[in-house]
C-alpha cells in the first residue's frame, strides 16, 4: 500500500521570542491539516520529533503535551529522539506504520525551540548528540570534530578548503526568495573566509545557527499525490574516530542503497536532493555517500558550480540547514515538505523545473545514525 | 544543569586515568573504547590490554567554543590521534601553541586537569597528550 504526503506545513524558521514549542506545532500543524482537507478527528496518530526539550526547554513527555494543544484527544501520541536525524527516523516511523496498515492518516511534527538559552548552552546541547565518555567529557564539541574531520578531508584528498565551502554559497543563493527560510541572503567564499573559526579550520559561516520552528506533515495510505516510494535508516559505530575509514559515511552509504533498491532506481534519477548540511564537510561527505560523486571527489564536483536551483542537481532547494535554518529535531519534517512543496508545484519563487523525484538526507550527530527518503510525484519518474 | 558528578567520574576513573583497550581472544581485533563484544568475529571473550602511549596526530583542531564544562579553558587544542598500537582516540593536546600543530606530530600520553567542577566540586583528571620532544 503506497504512503502519501497529504499535507504539510511549518513555520518560518527563526527565533520566535514571542511563540512557545507548542504555538510553533500548532501554526504548523494546522497548515498541514488545512491542507489535507482533514480534522484532528481523522488523525490515527501523532509522532513528534524534537531532539533538545529536555535539556533546551525543561519539557518531556512532547507525544501527549503536543497532541493536547492540537485538541487531538483519545488517540496514541509518541515522541522520538535520534540526535540530528530526529526529524527523519519520525517520518521513517510514520512510514512504516502506514505501509503496515496499522494507521491511515498519520501527524507527523517535527519542533525545536533553541532561542530561549544563551549561545554557550547551545554548545553544550549539540555535545549531547556524541559520545559523552570518549567525546564531551574530555572536550569534543561537534563544531570540533567537524573541523577535524574536515582538515583531514583537506589532507587526504588535497581539497581546496574554498570549493567545500562552495555548498554554503550554493544553499544560501538558493534561500535568497525563500520565504520561510532563517538566512534569505547571500554570501560569497570571501565572506565565509572573513568569518571567525568556530573550530579551526571551521568557519562561522559553514555551520548552521541555532533557530525556532516546526514543521508538519499529514501522511496517508488513503490518498495523495506525492508517494514517499522509500524510507531507509542505518547506524554506523558510534564514535566516529573507530571507523575503518574516517572520511566515509557507511550509514549515509547504506541506507541510500536499501533507499534506491526499494524505489528501483539509481542516484542518477534522482533529480534534486535535501542533503543534512550541518557543516559544509558533512555535506560533502554526504554527496559523496550518496553516490552523487565519486569517493573523495565531492569537492570537485562543487567547484563545478552544480546545487543551484537552476543547475542539473539542484541542492537544497530552500536554504538547507545552513540557509532555510536548522531547529534540530524539525529539520527532517522540513526537508520532507520542501520536497513535497517541490513535486506538489507550490514552490512559488524555488520551484525548479521538471521536479519527478527528490531525495532527503537526515543525519543524527556525524553519521551514527541516517535516514534517506525519496519522494515521487505520482506518475512522475 | 545540576546533576552529581561524583558517580560518573568514579565509574569511569580508570578510563580516565588509564585508558585501556580490548583485545579479541579469538581474532586479535584490538579495540578503544574497549568493547565486550567483538565487530569483527562476535566473540565475547576479549580481554582489557595497556593501550600504547604514544602516538601521532592525524588531525587537530581549536576548540574556541566548548561546552559549559569547559567555557573556563578556551581555547584549546584537540587532536585526533592514532596510538602506536593502531587505534585511535580524540584528547586534548597540551604544552603546545597552535603554530607548532601539524598532522604527524609525534605526542605522548599525561595526565592532567579536565575540568573544575564549580567552587567546592570535584576537580576531574583526564588523559591529555603533549608533544613527544626526545623522538621529534
Ligand atoms: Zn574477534
Amino acid at each position: 500500500m503506497p504512503v502519501y504526503v497529504r499535507g504539510y506545513g511549518f513555520t518560518d524558521v527563526r527565533e520566535h521570542w514571542n511563540k512557545s514549542m507548542e504555538d510553533l506545532a500548532l501554526e504548523a500543524c494546522i497548515k498541514a491539516l488545512e491542507m489535507a482537507g482533514l480534522s484532528g478527528k481523522n488523525i490515527d496518530k501523532i509522532i513528534v520529533s524534537n531532539a533538545l526539550g529536555e535539556y533546551l526547554n525543561h519539557k518531556g513527555h512532547l507525544g501527549a503535551l503536543i497532541a493536547d494543544t492540537l485538541g487531538i484527544i483519545n488517540k496514541p501520541a509518541i515522541r522520538v529522539e535520534a540526535a540530528s536525524a530526529s526529524g527523519g527516523i519520525a517520518v521513517h516511523q510514520a512510514f512504516l506504520e502506514l505501509k503496515g496498515e496499522t494507521a491511515r492518516n498519520i501527524l507527523v511534527i517535527g519542533v525545536e525551540k533553541m532561542a530561549d538559552v544563551l549561545p554557550n548552552s547551545i554548545y553544550t546541547a549539540r555535545s549531547l548528540m556524541i559520545d559523552r565518555e570518549y567525546l564531551s567529557s574530555i572536550g569534543a564539541t561537534m563544531e570540533a570534530l567537524e573541523a577535524i574531520i574536515l582538515r583531514l578531508y583537506l589532507e587526504k584528498y588535497k581539497a581546496e578548503h574554498e570549493n567545500i565551502m562552495k555548498l554554503a554559497v550554493v544553499s544560501h543563493s538558493n534561500a535568497l526568495r525563500a520565504k520561510h527560510a532563517q538566512f534569505p541572503r547571500p554570501i560569497t567564499v570571501d565572506t565565509i573566509k572573513r568569518s571567525p573559526y568556530v573550530a579551526d579550520p571551521l568557519h562561522f559561516f559553514e555551520v548552521t545557527a541555532p533557530a525556532d520552528g516546526a514543521a508538519a506533515l499529514v501522511l496517508s495510505n488513503e490518498t495523495g499525490s506525492v508517494e514517499i516510494v522509500s524510507s531507509s535508516a542505518s547506524t554506523d559505530r558510534f564514535r566516529f574516530f573507530e571507523r575503518d575509514d574516517l572520511l566515509w559515511l557507511e550509514s549515509v552509504y547504506m541506507a541510500a542503497q536499501d533507499a534506491y533498491n526499494q524505489a528501483k532506481l539509481t542516484h542518477s534519477d534522482i533529480d534534486f536532493v535535501e542533503l543534512h548540511d550541518s557543516s559544509t564537510i558533512m555535506g560533502v561527505l554526504e554527496i559523496e555517500a550518496l553516490g552523487l560523486s565519486e569517493k573523495g571527489a565531492g569537492h570537485k564536483l562543487l567547484e563545478k558550480d552544480i546545487g543551484f536551483l537552476n543547475s542539473e542537481m539542484p541542492i537544497n532547494t530552500f536554504g538547507g540547514l545552513k540557509a532555510r535554518g536548522d531547529p534540530i529535531g524539525a529539520t527532517g519534517v522540513y526537508q520532507i515538505a520542501e520536497i513535497s512543496a517541490q513535486l506538489f508545484g507550490h514552490a512559488g519563487d524555488n520551484q525548479i523545473d521538471n521536479a519527478k523525484t527528490g531525495l532527503a538526507l537526515s543525519v543524527g550527530g556525524l553519521g551514527e545514525l541516517s535516514v534517506i527518503h525519496i519522494l515521487k510525484k505520482k506518475g512522475g519518474f | 544543569m545540576s546533576r552529581e558528578m561524583v558517580p560518573e567520574y568514579w565509574r569511569n576513573r580508570e578510563m580516565y586515568l588509564r585508558p585501556m583497550g580490548s583485545v579479541c581472544k579469538d581474532c586479535g581485533s584490538k579495540y578503544f573504547p574497549p568493547r565486550k563484544i567483538c565487530l569483527k568475529c562476535g566473540s565475547k571473550n576479549l580481554e582489557k590490554y595497556e593501550l600504547s602511549e604514544k602516538g601521532r596526530v592525524l588531525s587537530w583542531t581549536v576548540v574556541r567554543y566548548p561546552s559549559e564544562e569547559f567555557s573556563k579553558y578556551s581555547p584549546y587544542v584537540l587532536g585526533l590521534i592514532e596510538l602506536d598500537d593502531g587505534t585511535r582516540l580524540v584528547a586534548q593536546i597540551s604544552d603546545v601553541s597552535i603554530d607548532e600543530m601539524h598532522i604527524g606530530m609525534r605526542v605522548k600520553m599525561m595526565i592532567r586537569r579536565a575540568f573544575e567542577e564549580g567552587e567546592s566540586g570535584i576537580i576531574r583528571y583526564v588523559y591529555k597528550f603533549v608533544p613527544d620532544i626526545k623522538e621529534k
